[in-house]
């Protein structure tokens, strides 16, 4: 395999003509929606980027990597928390769908503590549950989950017939939780709603913030407490993040959601700070908590083994205490050198390779980081189901539009609390920190960190993949398991983003290492040249029939 | 530790399913559909269902799993799914190309009430199916039955959708495999055709969800019944339907249509069951014993 270098593809393939090509086969009215989701970067002088099309609907027919509001909110948010009860109030496929289906890990204190991630719990309703309505049997299923289970909370998943037929599981909720006296709470997270999974994103945040933040006022003693929000623990993720935190002497409250219990959430309105890590599914929280706690929040990245230090030492910035600072600087002391090894290794075999990142609301943005360290180049990426302030960053916000889709889902109005609410910093200090470039309640965004003239692609079809494949020919492919064999098929190696295949953790310093390794034995491997046989290569018969 | 909540008192439940041993029919209609060649599955519903299904049967069968979606939003449920299909149609023809669509519904177009044979008809009226292209539907609301009930239900459809008595017979026999793998699906076809028995298997999955590495991706693989073998179905001698479940519907639907003589059997899981398979379709097929006496011994041919 040739090495190629980032100049000359640049200039062999002209992004305006690749943008014609992925759009030349759709209808005209296909293609005129996709070519606004379609864009050429292009960083002006003030870091402005063009405008990018993002959270529409994607046109029925054009195969999608999106799935639904229900996999955003049970799938996603709800799923890494081990102790709650989570019933999918409808027939039994949702349910089935999201059982041990995302590799996000728990590791329970005890033997004795809950963990109901292994199981599913559903309603599986049936034909007579849809004509005559089905929040008897929702009612009768959540008194069993505690005559069994006996768990602190439990928690409803509306599924699309649920919401057609009407059944008020709010109502269902508020009942059985002054009869039983545990905390049950609904989410009308219906598939229909919203045009992909960050609807669900949205409506678990509300749920959480309304019925669990704030509902558990014990202050923990230690030093410096921040949540971690928008960290899923995919592969071990978590785990290594906490090591790093707690190194620091860094205590996290809670983790929203990888790794989480129902007691961290209820307590997480006593941090100090909230570190965002994925900005798409989270920044919701975010913002309540601040307005409602006073807990401001900073947009971090542990993916990278710089980033991973940048993010620390805007956490040590923030608390701005010579000790965490100090000791902050040790670990990174400490841990670089390993890194910087590795990466020197990998990067003489790495370095000028071409990926593609088509995944997630930050992952695709995120994990650039860990390719540019080993010297490869992005070529094209793009989200799944971000909204235009992932790609552009926040300052976009006041011009996005709100639509038929969008405006459907609840925007809860928060206000301070008078008893919980207090100011973690001065305004006096929160102005100096900004001087200082902390900058609070803000995401820059994933085009203005990406090269000129690369393609930004928003919610790419099966089609487009297809033709970035036939292109570009990149050194490899990342996204998740539907495109997963369409990838290797062709012959391109594919990391998968959403799960990490079977590996991990790929956060922190550790998982820098391992992601360097893993992509070094996927695209340096000798595997790829093997598929073709060597009849294909010579069709011709041209041995020789006798010895010599 | 996996499942330490799960102890050994037997406590009755009504209401709440844990753990199911099952999931819903549109999965089961969609992997009958990636058993036709040349066919795209679609789901009528929401993004959601079509990703679930896709994703499971990927991982299950680590093969790309092609499918469509009408992506339902809040506006469609309430205003019903037509607009969606018929687009999804026309954008699927355009951009895929495939020869056929095979439309489920799901719990959501179910519960509306969306009539997929009139919208399917109305595409057809306005010119969204190409010459010589197809769409065919099955109904398979994920409130009834299961994945098992979904596969029968669109196995059925092919049937009653494709098969025409010309009068012609085609010295045939139609195989139903039922809900089993491509590589089932192989070995069935491999024993039919070391007894000489003409045949048409459908669904048919082998080389469609076990193809091999070429370095060069196919979106419609090499396999699966093709749509001139499923019109033919009705000039068949015979059907054999393996398993009650998946495949009885499907025999006797062809049988009442296009008088195909039927037999329901079990799944040739097993030695008994594949005695008791090969023997059913011998004695309907008229097949000498030494035909295939030595089958398994490694000598027949």
């Amino acid at each position: 395999m040739s090495v190629k270098i980032s100049e000359d593809v640049e200039s062999i393939i002209d992004p305006a003509e690749v943008k014609k090509e992925l759009l030349s086969r759709y209808p005209a009215k296909v293609a005129r929606k996709r070519s606004k989701q379609i864009t050429i970067n292009k960083i002006d002088e003030h870091g402005n980027v063009p405008a990018m099309g993002a959270n529409t609907r994607t046109v029925p027919g054009i195969i999608t990597q999106r799935g639904c509001s229900y996999a955003g909110c049970k799938g996603v948010i709800l799923g890494p928390t081990r102790d709650i009860v989570n019933i999918t109030h409808g027939p039994i496929g949702c349910g089935f769908y999201t059982w041990l289906t995302r590799r996000n890990q728990t590791r329970p204190a005890s033997d004795q503590d809950d963990n109901f991630m292994t199981y599913c719990f559903s309603t599986d309703m049936q034909d007579k549950d849809i004509v005559f309505g089905g929040e008897k049997k929702l009612k009768a299923a959540i008194q069993e989950a505690y005559d069994i289970f006996n768990p602190k909370a439990i928690s409803i998943f509306s599924t699309c017939p649920v919401g057609l037929i009407g059944d008020d599981v709010h109502a269902v909720a508020k009942e059985m939780k002054k009869k039983l006296g545990i905390n049950i709470f609904g989410f009308s997270c219906e598939g229909y709603r919203g045009v992909s999974q960050s609807a669900g994103h949205h409506i678990a945040n509300n749920g959480i913030f309304s019925h669990v933040v704030g509902k558990n006022d014990t202050i923990k003693e230690a030093d410096y407490k921040i949540n971690l929000l928008g960290e899923y623990n995919i592969g071990g993720d978590g785990f290594e993040i906490d090591r790093i935190l707690g190194k620091c002497g860094i205590s996290v409250v809670a983790t929203f959601s990888g790794n989480s219990t129902y007691d961290q959430f209820a307590n997480s309105h006593t941090a100090d700070l909230n570190a965002v890590m994925c900005h798409r599914s989270i920044n919701y929280v975010a913002d309540m908590m601040e307005v409602k706690y006073g807990i401001p929040w900073i947009k971090i990245n542990f993916i990278g083994a710089k980033s991973t230090a940048r993010s620390l030492r805007k956490i040590a910035q923030y608390f701005d205490e010579s000790k965490l600072t100090r000791k902050v600087e040790k670990v990174i002391q400490e841990e670089l050198p390993a890194i910087e090894k590795v990466r020197q290794e990998v990067k003489e075999r790495c370095r000028g390779k071409l990926a593609m990142l088509f995944v997630g609301g930050s992952r695709a943005h995120h994990y650039q980081e860990l390719f540019k360290e080993i010297g490869m180049k992005i070529i094209s990426a793009g989200y799944e189901f971000a909204h235009r302030d992932d790609y552009e960053g926040r300052k976009v916000i006041p011009d996005i539009k709100i639509d038929a889709d969008s405006r459907n889902i609840e925007e809860l109005e928060i206000e301070k609390d008078a008893e919980k609410y207090h100011l973690r910093k001065t305004q006096k200090e929160m102005e100096t920190l900004e001087k200082q470039g902390l900058d609070f309640k803000d995401y820059k965004g994933m085009m203005p960190e990406m090269t000129q003239g690369s393609l930004v692609i928003d919610d790419v079809s099966q089609y487009e993949t297809e033709k970035l494949l036939e292109i570009y020919k990149p050194d490899i492919y990342c996204a998740g398991i539907k495109e997963k064999y369409v990838i290797q098929k062709s012959g391109i190696p594919m990391k998968q983003l959403h799960s990490y295949d079977s590996g991990g953790p790929y956060a922190g310093f550790q998982g820098a290492i391992n992601f360097y390794r893993e992509i070094d034995r996927m695209i340096n491997s000798n595997v790829w040249k093997l598929i073709e046989s060597p009849w294909q290569a010579s069709p011709e018969l041209s041995a020789k029939y006798v010895w010599e | 530790m996996l499942l330490r909540h799960t102890n050994t008192d037997i406590k009755k439940r009504n209401a709440l399913t844990i753990n199911p041993a099952k999931t819903c029919q549109p999965i089961g209609a969609m992997y009958a559909s990636l058993g036709i060649h040349n066919c795209l599955p679609h789901s009528h519903g929401s993004q959601g269902c079509c990703a679930y299904h896709r994703s499971t049967l990927t991982r299950h069968y680590r093969e790309p799993v092609m499918a469509a979606t009408s992506s339902f939003t809040e506006g469609s449920s309430v205003f019903g799914g037509q607009a969606n299909l018929i687009q999804a149609i026309d954008n699927i023809f355009t951009t895929y190309d495939p020869d056929i669509i095979a439309v489920h519904t799901t719990c959501l177009s179910e519960t509306i009430g969306d009539d997929v044979n009139q919208i399917t008809n109305k595409a057809l009226k306005d010119g969204k199916i190409p010459e010589g292209k197809y769409v065919i539907h099955a109904s398979t609301p994920s409130y009834v039955g299961s994945h098992v009930t979904g596969f029968a239900n669109m196995t059925k459809s092919m049937a009653m959708q494709f098969s025409q008595k010309k009068g012609i017979p085609n010295g045939k026999f139609n195989i139903v495999p039922g809900f089993v793998e491509p590589s089932d699906m192989a070995e069935i076809k491999r024993i039919l055709k070391k007894m000489g028995i003409a045949h048409i298997l459908f669904p048919d999955t082998s080389d469609v969800l076990n193809g091999p590495q070429t370095g060069k991706y196919k979106m419609f693989p090499n396999g699966g019944v093709t749509i001139d073998e499923l019109k033919s179905t009705g000039d068949s001698e015979g059907s054999i339907g393996l398993g009650p479940l998946a495949s009885a519907d499907t025999v006797r639907a062809l049988d009442m249509q296009c008088q195909v003589p039927c037999q329901v059997l079990d799944l040739p899981i097993g030695l008994l069951a594949t005695d008791r398979f090969i023997d059913a379709i011998r004695t309907v097929a008229g097949v000498q014993r030494t035909r295939f006496h030595q089958y398994g011994t490694g000598s027949a041919s």
